[in-house]
């Protein structure tokens, strides 16, 4: 189990590494910021010392070991923007972007589960076609699109919720969350929905699927056979085996929620890091960037580690071939 | 619930202007803007969304008025011409700053050493200040600015200065450099509200970048006092949330309405759009400036662009009216001159260019092109209202004369530089006038570019004529007012008679705002709150 994580480690200190890299010479081939930042109407003088002001005017190299170099000490640099230290805006957001992505989290779980265990388990009734035909509509429909339709309907021509930002916010126990209080509640429930449906759906779909397959398996039939009671048959024999292939697909679209929630922060201007990422590379925030798009590396390469272990002590198969190999 | 008692409010606020709707919306001003402010340090970036809330909460030297076009005191209450180079400017009296001190000559010495002394500046307002050679305290409230030459914009170059309290307690020696001072205000002081951006009609209350800034009144303001004690101003750059905001009632203003959007909002009775023609132009400008232009084919590799009958083709190939009316919306106002009617500086009697394909046509065969020549029209895709859109009207519109278009976009980010290195041909580009006059938007548009002296700097088809310059450069020392605007017409008629430009027209500002406000559109594109308020 340690050398377990120990090489986890090493492999996930790699992964930032190039990552970091490659966002240093995309960033660098794309352009210069000092171009989108500085005044049309600013002499070449004014630009030079833009240049210089924010390190620019030094070879990438050296603006790379510079990089590395204050990282490792924890200073992620500064913004070319804000001039203000990027870990102290992206800490900023994070509240925002954590609350979102947990509430969609909960309401696609908690709606997702439920509804693909019953399709799965009674496919061909009423309810069960309905679930499928609702998933099969909510993994059609563009996020951003039915972002605009829900502010239409429920913040427009109904309303009944409040449309963009994250309302009141509140401070208990050290964190700063609108989830604190009834108006944060009302402003997250539109884009939290907005966010959790394709998720949702692509959940229903592979709980349906994992259920229908274990159904079908020997041991299913031979614990009804064996008189089980329904309810243990399915919770303890199917609902148990199905969780292996979900807990992948949840830990991958968890991490979607947390870094990825661009398009419903954008279209909800929920001020979250999403929005943050898309504001950043559209004026060439190279710190900014690379401070984020590291944060999202390390998020999967955590979620991921979850998931590892969490399949171990679900499945001892897992557990046997992790411990085979670690040894 | 605040917000579903806002939304309810909104939404009767058209059927009953009565007392409890005017007094809510009397405390609070909610805003929602494309681009807000990125730092609250008035001397940080220059950048249009900076000026917007420096106007707001740091006054300067004086005011350029966008809706009038009118220089209006502001913290100098008079200024006089002493002679070519010598200014003698009256501070305001009464004007004091959040810490109780009155304005003096030395916080005005130290604001403008400091605008060159700004740490990991993304960009300066040092061009403003480059032709003042010295500032001086004259005692008994007054300041003597002396500059390198005549200098007749000179208030309008520093009503962009906003002026901060001087710490150091001593009177600085102005220079071009540091003034011989290392302690700077803090740029992280201002956004954080440890330092006060000087003397403004509101301050900074919170300042959250990319998410919102929250100003409150500033009571014991000199001049005339705010119309709201809070604005909130809220960043929303995507079109449809923008729009969906103002709908669903949780901001009363938006500035920058896409134009897919007027619809909406007047069908809806509770807003009313606010427009007013800005400065910024919107113009195609061809590579004026090499034997050989990359993006042009069948042409044997000459540049069709040096020919002025090729050039005065495309500005007759063009229906201004129907890319105005149609692809802009009506937002927009046809332009045959770089400077917009009613700012200092146009010249009234050139006439609108006529809308002749026709002749276009005659013209590119008598330039030797019969069969037309193959070009590539390059245009941002993400940088001006429709931009893209009226890239893909004009490609149309010169297919028609026979040439044979590609039309290519890029991003922001990466546009402006391809254009500086000069890898397009023919390119549609923007400028507004950030002095509010003519002629600073001449010199950076008309003039032969040239970077060391900050001339021609959005001229990156390198439009060049020595007549043009010469009248400019005249311009530029001349102090008396209607000798100079004489010879800013004079140099837009030469690049009219040139066709240098092919000037398309003059961009709206355009703010949707809800009955309850009354907002004034400005020129400028500037956003200012203090002269909003309920009605009366």
């Amino acid at each position: 189990m340690i050398s377990f994580i120990l090489r986890r480690l090493l492999q996930s200190l790699i992964v930032v590494l190039v990552l970091s890299l490659v966002l240093f010479i995309g960033l660098w081939l794309i352009g210069n910021p000092v171009d989108v930042l500085i005044s049309s109407e600013a002499t070449e003088a004014d630009r030079l010392a833009a240049m210089k002001a924010l390190g620019l005017d030094r070879p990438i190299w050296e603006q790379y070991l510079v990089f590395l170099g204050n990282a490792v000490q924890g200073d992620w640099g500064t913004s070319f923007v804000y001039k203000e230290p990027v870990t102290r805006i992206l800490l900023q957001r994070l509240p925002a972007s954590i609350e979102l992505a947990l509430v969609a989290f909960v309401i696609a779980i908690g709606f997702a589960i439920p509804a693909g265990l019953y399709a799965g388990l009674r496919p061909q009734s009423r309810l069960g076609r309905a679930f499928m035909s609702f998933s099969l509509i909510g993994v059609s429909i563009p996020t951003f699109w039915q972002g605009m339709l829900l502010i239409v309907a429920f913040g427009i021509m109904m309303p009944i919720l409040p449309v963009g930002d994250r309302g009141e916010v509140a401070t208990h126990f050290g964190i700063t969350s609108s989830l604190w209080t009834l108006d944060g509640w009302w402003h997250v429930v539109l884009p939290a929905f907005s966010l959790a449906l394709l998720k949702l759906s692509l959940l229903i779909r592979v709980t349906r699927t994992a259920t229908l397959e274990i159904t079908r398996l020997d041991y299913v039939k031979f614990a009804h056979a064996k008189g089980v009671r329904t309810w243990r048959v399915v919770f303890v024999h199917i609902l148990r085996n199905a969780m292996v292939p979900l807990i992948t697909v949840i830990g991958i679209e968890l991490g979607n929620l947390l870094a990825y929630g661009v398009i419903t922060e954008t279209v909800f201007s929920w001020p979250g890091l999403g929005k943050l990422l898309i504001n950043s590379i559209k004026v060439l925030d190279r710190p900014m960037i690379v401070a984020q798009l590291t944060y999202t590396a390390l998020l999967f390469i955590a979620i991921n580690f979850i998931v590892d272990v969490l399949h171990m002590t679900i499945d001892p198969r897992v557990r046997a071939a992790m411990g085979r190999r670690s040894t | 619930m605040k917000s579903l008692l806002s939304v309810a409010i909104g939404g009767s606020l058209l059927a009953a202007t009565s007392l409890l709707a005017v007094q809510t919306s009397a405390a609070e001003l909610k805003v929602g803007l494309a681009a807000i402010a990125t730092s609250a340090d008035p001397h940080f970036h220059r950048a249009g969304f900076n000026f917007d809330l420096r106007e707001n909460i740091s006054d300067a030297l004086a005011y350029a008025n966008g809706v009038d076009g009118a220089l209006e005191p502001r913290l100098a209450s008079a200024w006089e011409i002493v002679d070519d180079t010598t200014w003698s400017l009256t501070l305001e009296p009464n004007a004091r700053f959040g810490s109780g001190d009155a304005l003096a000559a030395d916080d005005v010495i130290y604001s403008l050493c400091r605008v060159r002394n700004v740490p990991e500046s993304p960009g300066l307002y040092s061009s403003f200040i480059s032709t003042i050679a010295s500032v001086t305290d004259a005692g008994d409230g007054k300041v003597t600015i002396t500059t390198k030459a005549p200098d007749p914009n000179l208030m309008r170059s520093l009503s962009n200065i906003g002026i901060v309290e001087n710490p150091t307690g001593v009177t600085l020696a102005y220079d071009e450099e540091t003034c011989g001072n290392d302690n700077w205000l803090d740029t992280n002081g201002f956004n954080d509200g440890s330092i006060s951006a000087g003397i403004g009609h509101y301050t900074v209350k919170t300042f959250t970048p990319d998410v919102e800034i929250v100003l409150e009144k500033n009571a014991d303001y000199y001049g005339a006092a705010a119309g709201y004690d809070t604005v909130t101003i809220k960043a929303l750059p995507d079109n449809s949330a923008r729009i969906a905001a103002l709908l669903g009632g949780s901001v009363d203003v938006i500035n920058a309405v896409p134009i897919n959007g007027l619809d909406s909002i007047t069908a809806d009775d509770r807003f009313y759009l606010a427009s007013a023609p800005s400065t910024l132009l919107i113009f195609l400008l061809a590579d004026q400036g090499q034997e050989t232009t990359p993006k042009v084919t069948g042409t044997d590799g000459k540049n069709p662009y040096l020919d002025p009958l090729v050039r005065q083709a495309l500005n007759l190939a063009i229906n201004r009216d129907e890319i105005a009316e149609l692809v802009m919306g009506g937002m927009a106002q046809p332009a045959s001159q770089l400077i917009v009617g009613g700012v200092f500086g146009h010249n009234p009697a050139i006439k609108p260019y006529l809308y002749n394909p026709d002749r276009a046509r005659e013209l590119l065969a008598q330039a030797g092109y019969p069969d037309g020549f193959g070009l590539t029209l390059t245009a941002p895709s993400d940088r001006y209202v429709n931009g893209a859109q009226v890239a893909q009207a004009v490609a149309a519109m010169l297919t028609q004369i026979g040439l044979d278009v590609t039309l290519e976009t890029f991003p922001k980010s990466v546009y402006f530089e391809k254009a500086s290195a000069y890898e397009y041909s023919l390119y549609l580009g923007g400028a507004a006038a950030d002095t509010g006059e003519g002629l600073s938007l001449m010199l950076n548009l008309a003039a032969t570019r040239d970077t060391e002296k900050g001339e021609g700097g959005a001229n990156r088809g390198r439009y060049s004529n020595p007549v043009t310059d010469d009248l400019l450069h005249q311009a530029q020392r001349t102090l008396d007012d209607a000798e100079r605007e004489a010879l800013i017409g004079q140099a837009s008629a030469q690049v009219y008679e040139d066709n240098g430009y092919v000037p398309l027209y003059h961009e709206f500002g355009v703010w949707a705002v809800g009955n309850g406000v009354y907002f004034e559109p400005n020129a400028n594109l500037t956003n200012i709150f203090y002269t909003a308020h309920p009605p009366q």
